[in-house]
């Protein structure tokens, strides 16, 4: 469970974007989540109204969506979804993930094609944490 | 009332705070393999965690070899309040693609190598330190690209070559490449020495830091066991001048 420090990145993100626009204020916040990066959504959202408490970005709104993820195998063209593997990768932390929670775009390392059993594998859809659209209030 | 909209990648934060905490970061480059850059990079971050706080980052995507030169096995990956924690072995603090990927193979892109690299750096807590070493893949593929990006601001470059001609030619079109963008701390010529590529430094105006002496001994030792030859003698050596603040 990473999200608390992607939640760290997220504020700080937003906040030296509104400083950097001379902003007044931070109307929304649009997040987009890769399925593949496995991120708890309801821990990321209450992690970034708990760090950005106090901040200019406290209150305003926050939209955090989940792109779905599919796979292609590069050597036969297979498309599969992430759902129909994510339960054959081995944990690595401590607390039980997996390496593409940390890493999505490490995948091709730990799954094989599920017809040829290929490893080259492309990610198509979401990947990991990103920001898709901040909002802000400027001064006329 | 104006609306302003923009997208922003939440990693560059987490990085640029993270370098933050990072006094000097060292990366050890090479053109081509086999020239003993990673047993380098792992060794002189051995003798500079003796008296500094010091990481390695092994960014060798396709042969990480950095936690087998240190001898470090079994390692879960933990989690802080700010991120990752990086392993920890003989007061070295070790990240390593190889943790996550424990002995696999890795059939890895150029696109995804540049997003793990830059995931790497911004997920792992490693707290204050007064050196990071960066151990590179050879060659200035898609992580020697990414490198020169991510540590535009003040990172260091050491490059590596052996005595051949055939390694320092390779070597060149690094240096050339890195030029203006990393801070060029000089060449080491390992496993030997070798006059013209001294001579061709002067000319590319670029520092020869001096040279190592081949030691088959060092092969598949572990550190303990090597600190008091005359290999890491003459490692210390190359280092103090560039190692003082
Ligand atoms: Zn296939």
């Amino acid at each position: 469970m990473h999200e608390w420090s992607l939640a760290n990145g997220i504020v700080k993100s937003v906040l030296e974007e509104k400083e950097k626009n001379r902003a007044k204020a931070i109307r929304k916040v649009e997040i987009s989540v890769g399925e593949v990066s496995q991120i708890d959504t309801e821990t990321l959202r209450y992690a970034i109204e708990n760090i950005s408490r106090g901040t200019p970005m406290e209150g305003s709104e926050i939209m955090i969506d989940v792109e779905k993820t599919e796979l292609r195998c590069r050597t036969c063209g297979h498309i599969w979804n992430f759902d129909e593997v994510k339960g054959n990768l081995e944990p690595v932390g401590e607390e039980g993930d997996n390496a593409v929670h940390y890493l999505p775009e490490s995948i091709s390392i730990f799954i094989k094609c599920p017809v040829c059993m290929g490893q080259d594998i492309e990610i198509l859809g979401g990947k990991g944490v990103s920001i898709k659209k901040i909002i802000l209030e400027v001064e006329d | 009332m104006e609306i302003l909209e923009t997208g922003v990648d939440p990693r560059d934060s987490l990085i640029s705070a993270n370098l933050d905490r990072i006094k000097r970061v060292i990366i050890f480059a090479s053109g081509k393999g086999g020239v003993g850059k990673s047993t380098i990079s792992a060794h002189t971050a051995y003798i500079m965690s003796e008296r500094y706080k010091t990481g390695i980052l092994d960014l060798d995507l396709h042969g990480p070899s950095i936690p087998f030169i240190l001898s470090l096995r079994d390692y879960n990956v933990k989690e802080g309040e700010k991120g990752i924690l990086p392993a920890q072995v003989d007061g070295i603090k070790v990240m390593s693609l190889e943790l996550f990927m424990k002995g696999k193979g890795s059939p890895l892109r150029g696109n995804n190598k540049y997003e793990i690299i830059k995931e790497l750096i911004a997920i792992t807590d490693f707290g204050d330190l007064d050196y990071l070493l960066v151990d590179m893949p050879p060659g200035t593929g898609d992580e020697f690209l990414a490198v020169l990006e991510i540590f535009r601001k003040n990172g260091e470059i050491i490059f590596i070559t052996a005595p051949s001609m055939v390694s320092w030619q390779v070597t060149k079109r690094a240096i050339e490449i890195a030029r203006g963008k990393l801070i060029a701390r000089g060449v080491i010529i390992n496993m030997g020495r070798n006059e013209s590529i001294v001579e061709e430094c002067k000319v590319m105006r670029i520092r020869c830091i001096g040279s190592i002496d081949y030691y088959p001994y060092i092969v598949d030792r572990n550190v303990g066991e090597l600190k008091d030859t005359d290999y890491f003698r003459s490692l210390r050596e190359l280092f103090q001048p560039l190692i003082t603040h």
